[in-house]
């Protein structure tokens, strides 16, 4: 048995030395955590349903909050940790854990570790594995100058070899394990970006058409309502302008009346919306869309409840079938209520 | 030996490969519901017109339960001509719910008189409970319930047509 040489002891004691700072760091006595500390670990540990990759604590969306409220609750209500994660994986199963359940998260890396280092051993323990293998006997036979040995070369293939082959493993198994499963796509994101490129595609192609044709209606139509689909205010104005032209060029047709109101409308814009309806209640005196969006202008716009509920009203009894009627009997609920609180 | 070592390949390959390769046929946004085949979870919310409903009042018909948006663009809208198509074929048939996911009735209102309100009842939920009760991962999701009150499937993103009549015959409704 040979004596250990000095510098050897101290590594073994520096080593002991920690390992023992670990344990009384790992036993040390903890005050019991607060309720908040509690439902804080809790939120931590699930998913948040409709965000890329946070939490249910990290995130601020109304699921994420509710789901922080209900843990809350039922920890108020005295259940423990794994009742209150098993009442969300009912609901959605074991994908609203962050760590998936059971052993499988732990044993996969750890087999493949065990695999690959088994490998390894069998590969450089094997008989004949010291003498080198025939190439490298040949190399080695010339004289060739800076070829490390043949047992270092194969440790550092075999190191890489099984590095390379876990982490590819890691991320080409199926979620939940894969290493990549933090990696999601915002799906509703991504659709409302393609939506967008689309129309500004649309709104492209038919600019170019009505720079040949400048007075097809129907060219100017399809790009007031492209506009009309897009979400800032400017894309409002711009469709509101090309509404006026067609106004412009046919006078006497009401239909593009009422989509310049709902952008008027839409943009806050109460006065033009006003002015627009009464110019098509001189266009078309019987049109349901003239008390509808008098209705609505008064009631969204001006918080003028008596002459709201006159033109809801008029309205449905006009159109009784129209598809708006539920949505003008909620307003004029609404606006009833209010017109009771201040007599 | 060497015998042996060629014998190793095929004998790692093809579990190592059945493994990456049996995932990749898998959609992965579907993740399966634990409510398939569950009673309905019960709710009760206010409609956009004011009443309150409960789901003990769904029971005894086949029930479309339609988690949306008005910002959920473009998925609500293009799903939208479907759902009003089913209730004018089926709407004796089968109750239709709409049940707002994360949005205000104000614009849930606008976004019916944009494209067109079908009359089945629109249910605020206001907290997120009930969405959260479906496991709803985010507007739109379709549930399909059985004239029993049991879920028979569940419909991730928008309804097409042919989604729509498939999911349909699991309830007992079709031509």
């Amino acid at each position: 048995m040979r004596r250990l040489s000095r510098s050897t002891w101290a590594v073994l004691a520096l080593l002991a030395a920690t390992a023992l700072l670990g344990l009384v760091i790992a036993l040390w006595p903890s005050q019991p955590p607060t309720a908040e500390e509690q439902a804080r670990a809790i939120a931590a540990e699930l998913r948040c349903p409709d965000c890329a990759g946070l939490s249910a604590a990290d995130s601020p969306t109304q699921a994420a909050a509710e789901i922080r409220r209900q843990v809350d609750e039922m920890l108020a209500d005295g259940l423990s940790s794994d009742q209150i994660k098993a009442s969300f994986v009912a609901r959605y199963g074991d994908w609203i854990l962050l760590t998936p359940p059971g052993p499988a998260p732990w044993l996969i890396p750890l087999a493949a570790t065990g695999f690959g280092a088994a490998t390894l051993a069998w590969w450089l323990l094997r008989p004949g594995a010291s003498v080198g293998a025939p190439r490298a006997a040949a190399s080695s036979a010339t004289g060739e100058p800076g070829l490390p040995p043949p047992m270092a070369r194969r440790l550092a293939v075999g190191v890489a070899v099984t590095l390379v082959a876990l982490l590819g493993i890691g991320f080409l198994l199926p979620e939940p394990f894969s290493l990549a499963a933090e990696t999601v796509v915002n799906q509703p994101l991504a659709e409302a970006q393609a939506a967008e490129t689309a129309r500004q595609a649309e709104i492209e192609r038919l600019l170019a058409l009505i720079a040949a044709e400048p007075t097809d209606t129907a060219l100017l139509s399809d790009l007031a309502d492209a506009y009309l689909a897009g979400p800032a205010a400017e894309d409002l104005q711009r469709a509101a302008s090309v509404l006026l032209l067609l106004i412009g060029l046919d006078p006497d047709d009401p239909d593009p009346y009422a989509r310049l109101i709902s952008a008027y409308i839409r943009a806050s814009d109460w006065t033009n919306a006003a002015a627009a309806t009464n110019a098509l209640a001189e266009l078309a005196p019987s049109s349901p869309d003239v008390p509808f969006f008098r209705g609505l202008i008064a009631w969204r716009g001006y918080g003028d409840a008596a002459t709201a509920l006159d033109a809801f009203d008029a309205f449905l009894e006009i159109a009784p079938d129209d598809p708006r009627v539920p949505m003008i009997r909620a307003l004029r609920q609404q606006a009833a209520s209010s017109a009771e609180e201040v007599p | 030996m060497r015998a042996a070592r060629w014998l190793l390949v095929p004998l790692l390959a093809i579990p190592i490969g059945w493994v990456l390769f049996s995932g990749l046929g898998r959609d992965p946004s579907e993740i399966p519901s634990p409510l398939i085949g569950e009673p309905m979870p019960a709710f009760s919310l206010t409609t956009l017109d004011g009443r309150t409903l409960s789901s003990a009042e769904l029971s005894g018909a086949p029930v479309v339960v339609n988690f949306w948006a008005s910002w959920c663009i473009p998925a609500c809208v293009e799903e939208h001509p479907v759902l009003m198509d089913l209730a004018a074929r089926y709407g004796e048939q089968v109750l239709i719910v709409g049940i707002l996911y994360d949005d205000t009735p104000q614009d849930a209102l606008e976004f019916l008189v944009r494209y067109g309100d079908g009359g089945w009842t629109q249910l605020d939920d206001p907290s997120g409970s009930v969405g959260l009760a479906f496991g709803v991962l985010g507007p739109p999701e379709t549930f399909f319930v059985d004239a029993a009150g049991i879920v028979r499937a569940k419909h991730y993103g928008p309804l097409t047509q042919a989604t729509m009549a498939r999911n349909l015959a699991l309830i007992g409704i079709g031509p």
